[in-house]
């Protein structure tokens, strides 16, 4: 029967093509800045079947039979828009929508819309808009949108606190994060308990949960590509006064509504309480993190846009004149470029820059320690738009990457008069990844069939100067002194193909089935156990005896838009393999020892599981339930005696609850309950004596279970100023953890008199209230 | 300087930035494990009562230690050892390794009950020695040439290629580091200075008046104390075995700590524990007079 109904609906929607149609084209852009929204909806209103979305460049095309039309054009966030036209032959226009203001209006966290979700070949992706997120509960009072990311479907923070994350069983170094096209390594701070990204200086965030598209890569799990604000013509201020941290940003234009700037910075000030300390040692202590942001854009013509975007940020702790600091720099420059109303161009040139330092002086002692990452990239990303069926990407990208994993020096005068001195280096590591790809969106059956392919070809190249270690298939190095390569030669490339598919079936007009693959190779690699967003991170690339870590993922789902798109309903399949994913041996020795390779394991991964999605996306109340089944498993020679183990994101049962109500204009009120199966953890099972010590023995890993974690947090938004006033202001008021839930961190064995042993759990968090004050002018 | 010495820095800020995280007894237990057999045994290059010793594993969680078990036999390099008292098996009373020489344990027992004996072995080959030829006290004061409190400075000759250096202390000839945490394993072995003279601060052990010792008690110092530093040259399978058995009984933090796992050893056929060797040589500084350190 449903057979019958689908090609019932195909042959109607085919039937389409034999009147007499005409073409309307355009673009649909923000109002005030003149970036593109994409996946706006353009709509015939007499015709409530016939409407299409707009592209990531803004760009739509429609086909409508001859005749008057109501058309609409709406997107999440902003005021729709209408107009009459007569359709006689083929028309092209722009449209401009105007945001609302998010202080005054009831809308999700989501900035992608429903029938974009029911449309698009594309899945399991989550797209969020930074704005859209002042109410969702806060930990200090700081908004932060990985925490929101954390909250979605098959994702979950790799710990409590953490700004890291895992994706459908991944790894948190699975994860690409880009801003701005610019690749990021690490995006913590203090640990991890605030990540890099200024809500005030972001856009919006995409998360792609393994459907990559072909112009993306480089990691196994997910990308996150995460787009910078841009500032508004008029001049405005933003800011927030939290308890540990406050945050300003201004911006307007320069002479012109064409140019316009974006500064924002935050700074932590914890460390002014610290002085009122009792221990001496913490009095001393200095723990604070900054971040600036800042953006400009150029509207140069109509087809003509350049962007420039700056981040710095760093993080410092330190106890007297030692302390570690770590933290990034980045740049990009993009200039987008409409080559014809069918051919835009789009090149990015990027820069990071990663580092941390572990440095201390004194009379006597000269202490340096360095690490640090730089990744240059250059992209151009081409779409064309042959026809109104059809939307073919494709480009070229190439990084080149240095790595220093670490490099040690210190030395001591002793008042003996010799000289402690300590010289530790790892040798530095470079690579150049080159990646040509090209996709293609494709339109069948008036768009009940949506069809996306594409490949990725990528070449990985290894550049000195550089000493190679190169491992047996026992991890014994084949020679112990290394082989010294000059500064400038390739000695060593490798060549991968990442085809991707996705398939979008619109089998009624509110329900969609989708199909997906994707192959993925991850060339770079975090050689760090940390799920607690350590500052002390090493990266390495691929090399002779360090293969690239790769992923094949299938998903297929069902979607649904009820109630006028009100409310949605997606689930979700999927599995994925991984092939020479990266562990290490029992016990590995990872920081500043250059022969790394050795302590290095490789193995195949799989994980698979189901995500179910209910949301509701407008009026009073808002928010989404969802349950992810997710489980992860590795196998690994020399690791747990070859046998299958539990890999820590083998989490099964998750659940996030997001709630919100307004309780009148000025007052939201905001809950989340996160729930989760407890982390995998490795158990002792027998003791021995040794050096007067208790020797744990172990039988399997990661085989037993921390508690289950589970969290309520609840926040109240109060808008303090007059709705429609120039002046604004809000008041968040925050409690994390409103239970009190003791969610363990951290088990350590420990013992009693008796010689019993027990286990004892450190956990970070207690109720944690916090009040945070808004405003904008 | 060395990466165990940052990440001891990088913990107590990490211990005042989580000043506020509390711990509690966690209601989680392992299962129960079938014994298995244990087999441990050092061989040091100076003079003294040296011994085999034989044990089982019981539960991790249970309230029963661990205790020795009989073997039928134990042998090294073919000689069979004196069976001193349950489990101990002893190579005489002033038995030395020699430097070079490489020593093979044989053990026969029957240890699953089935009647039959089953054989063990391991070997070992006594490194040479790296002699201890610098001892020195440092106060870790800024302009402070007497002051507690202290770092003890190690001076050798290290040599071409890999060695394993760890260090024991005893004060007042009592074996401070009578337990593993107590005990320093130097991590940088020959790939930081190899083939140089090599100074290194033993972080693990700052001199106060008072050294942490067991169950919250203290080891306390005065003026005139000796403080006698045994360097050691260690076989690869002990350094390893030390240095993995030290990272299983300490603290574990999310930041820097790998998933648990067995500390690996040289036994072959299936026991647990080691059969290691080391070369060593002391030398003793006395404690000087200086503020805060009583007089005795």
């Amino acid at each position: 029967m449903k057979f019958v109904s689908i090609v019932s609906f195909l042959f109607l929607s085919l039937s389409v093509s034999a009147q007499n149609l005409y073409h309307l084209s355009g673009k649909v852009l923000d109002g005030v800045t003149g970036e593109p929204l994409q996946g706006a909806v353009v709509r015939i209103m007499d015709n409530g079947n016939t409407w299409t979305l707009a592209n990531d460049r803004g760009v739509f095309q429609l086909v409508l039979p001859g005749g008057d039309h109501l058309i609409e054009v709406s997107y999440i966030g902003y005021k729709p828009d209408q107009f009459q036209m007569k359709a006689e032959e083929d028309f092209e226009t722009v449209f401009f929508l105007t945001p609302l203001s998010y202080t005054l209006q009831s809308v999700t966290v989501f900035a992608e819309s429903p029938e974009m979700r029911l449309r698009k070949p594309e899945m399991s992706v989550e797209r969020i808009d930074a704005r859209m997120v002042q109410r969702v509960p806060t930990l200090f009072g700081e908004v932060d949108l990985i925490k929101v990311i954390q909250m979605l479907p098959g994702v979950q923070a790799a710990s409590e606190g953490s700004s890291g994350f895992i994706v459908r069983g991944g790894s948190p170094d699975q994860n690409m994060i880009l801003f701005d096209n610019a690749t990021l390594y690490n995006v913590s701070h203090m640990l991890g308990f605030f990540s890099i990204f200024n809500n005030d200086a972001v856009g919006n965030m995409t998360l792609y949960k393994g459907d990559i598209p072909a112009r993306f890569g480089g990691r196994l799990s997910s990308l996150l590509d995460v787009e910078p604000a841009d500032g508004s013509p008029g001049f405005a201020v933003n800011g927030g006064v939290g308890l540990i941290s406050s945050k300003l940003s201004v911006q307007g234009r320069i002479g012109t509504d064409n140019l316009t700037y974006l500064v924002a910075g935050r700074r932590t000030y914890a460390d002014l309480f610290l002085p009122l300390a009792k221990q001496e040692v913490v009095r001393d202590a200095t723990i604070h993190f900054y971040d600036l942001n800042g953006r400009l854009r150029w509207k140069v013509n109509d087809n003509n846009y350049i962007n420039l975007t700056l981040y710095n940020g760093m993080d410092r702790f330190a106890i007297s004149k030692m302390g570690v600091t770590f933290g990034n720099s980045m740049a990009a420059l993009n200039w987008n470029h409409t080559i014809s109303p069918r051919l835009y161009l789009k090149t990015h040139a990027t820069y990071t820059y990663y580092a941390y330092d572990f440095a201390g002086s004194t009379e006597q002692l000269d202490l340096n320690w360095v690490s640090n990452i730089k990744d240059a990239g250059m992209r151009v990303d081409f779409s064309f738009i042959p026809d109104k069926l059809n939307q073919v990407d494709f480009g070229f990208t190439s990084n080149f990457q240095w790595f220093v994993p670490g490099t040690a020096i210190g030395s001591a005068a002793l008042k003996s008069g010799a000289t402690v001195e300590q010289d530790i280096s790892m040798s530095p590591r470079q690579s150049l990844v080159n990646v040509l790809y090209f996709s293609n969106e494709h339109k069948l059956f008036n768009q009940v069939l949506q069809l996306r392919y594409g490949l990725r070809f990528t070449r990985f190249d290894n550049v000195g100067p550089t000493i190679l270690y190169e491992v047996d298939e026992n991890y014994e190095l084949i020679n112990e002194e290394g082989v010294e390569i000059p500064r400038g030669k390739f000695f060593y490339h490798q060549y991968g193909w990442e085809p991707r598919l996705g398939l979008s079936v619109l089998v009624s007009p509110d329900i969609s089935l989708k199909l997906a693959y994707a192959r993925t190779l991850q060339y770079v690699h975090l050689l760090s156990f940390s799920s607690a967003g350590s500052p002390l991170e090493i990266w390495i690339p691929s090399s002779p005896s360090v293969k690239p870590q790769s992923s094949q993922q299938f998903s297929t789902g069902v979607f649904s838009n009820l109630f006028d798109g009100q409310w949605e309903f997606s689930a979700e399949l999927f599995y994925k393999y991984l092939d020479n994913v990266l562990d290490f041996k029992e016990h590995p020795n990872l920081l500043l020892y250059d022969k790394i390779e050795t302590e290095l394991r490789f193995g195949t991964g799989r994980s698979y599981g189901a995500e179910f999605l209910i949301r509701k996306n407008g009026g009073r109340y808002y928010g989404w339930i969802s349950y992810t089944y997710s489980r992860a498993f590795r196998t690994v020679p020399g690791v747990n005696d070859g046998k299958s183990y539990r890999a820590p994101s083998d989490r099964p049962h998750n659940i996030s609850l997001v709630a919100s109500y307004d309780l009148s204009k000025r007052i939201q009120v905001s809950m989340n309950w996160i729930y989760s199966t407890g982390q995998p953890l490795t158990l002792a099972e027998g003791r021995y004596w040794f050096f007067n010590e208790l020797i744990p023995v172990y039988t399997a890993r990661n085989s037993y279970r921390m508690p289950d974690y589970h969290r309520m947090d609840l926040s109240v938004l109060i808008q303090l100023g007059k709705p429609g006033r120039k002046w604004q202001n809000s008041l968040n008021i925050s409690v994390y953890n409103l239970y009190g839930r003791k969610n363990p961190w951290a088990v350590n064995y420990r013992m009693k008199t008796t010689g019993e042993q027990y286990l004892e759990m450190t956990y970070l968090f207690g109720i944690v209230p916090s009040v945070s004050w808004n405003f904008s002018f | 300087m060395k990466a165990t010495r940052i990440i001891n820095y990088t913990t107590v800020l990490l211990i005042i930035l989580l000043s506020g995280s509390c711990t509690d007894v966690l209601d989680l237990q392992s299962d129960s494990m079938e014994p298995r057999l244990v087999i441990t045994g050092t061989l040091s290059t100076v003079p003294g009562y040296q011994v085999i010793e034989i044990s089982a594993t019981v539960p991790y969680f249970g309230q029963e230690l661990p205790s020795n078990i009989d073997a039928d036999r134990v042998c090294i390099n073919g000689q069979e050892l004196a069976h001193d008292a349950p489990g101990i098996y002893a190579l005489g009373d002033q038995f030395a390794a020699v430097e070079g020489e490489t020593y093979k344990l044989e053990v026969w027992i029957d240890f699953d009950k089935d009647g039959v004996q089953e054989y063990y072995s391991a070997s070992t080959t006594v490194p040479v020695l790296h002699k201890l030829e610098t001892l020195l006290l440092e106060s870790v004061l800024p302009s402070s040439v007497k002051d507690i409190p202290f770092v003890l400075i190690l001076g050798f000759q290290d040599t071409t290629g890999p060695d394993y250096y760890g260090a024991s202390l005893s004060i007042n000839d009592v074996v401070y580091s009578n337990r593993i945490l107590r005990y320093y394993v130097h991590t940088l072995n020959s790939y930081s200075q190899d083939g140089k003279y090599v100074y290194f601060p033993v972080s693990d052990w700052i001199i106060t008046d008072a050294l942490t010792w067991d169950n919250g008690q203290t080891f306390d110092l005065y003026v005139g104390d000796t403080l006698t530093v045994e360097l050691q040259t260690l076989s690869k399978e002990y350094y390893e075995y030390l240095l993995e058995a030290k990272t299983e009984k300490s603290q574990q933090f999310p930041l820097f700590s790998g998933p648990r796992g067995n500390v690996s050893g040289n036994i072959s056929g299936g026991a647990l524990g080691l059969f290691g060797s080391y070369a060593a040589s002391r030398k003793t500084v006395i404690l000087p007079e200086c503020p805060g350190l009583p007089v005795r």
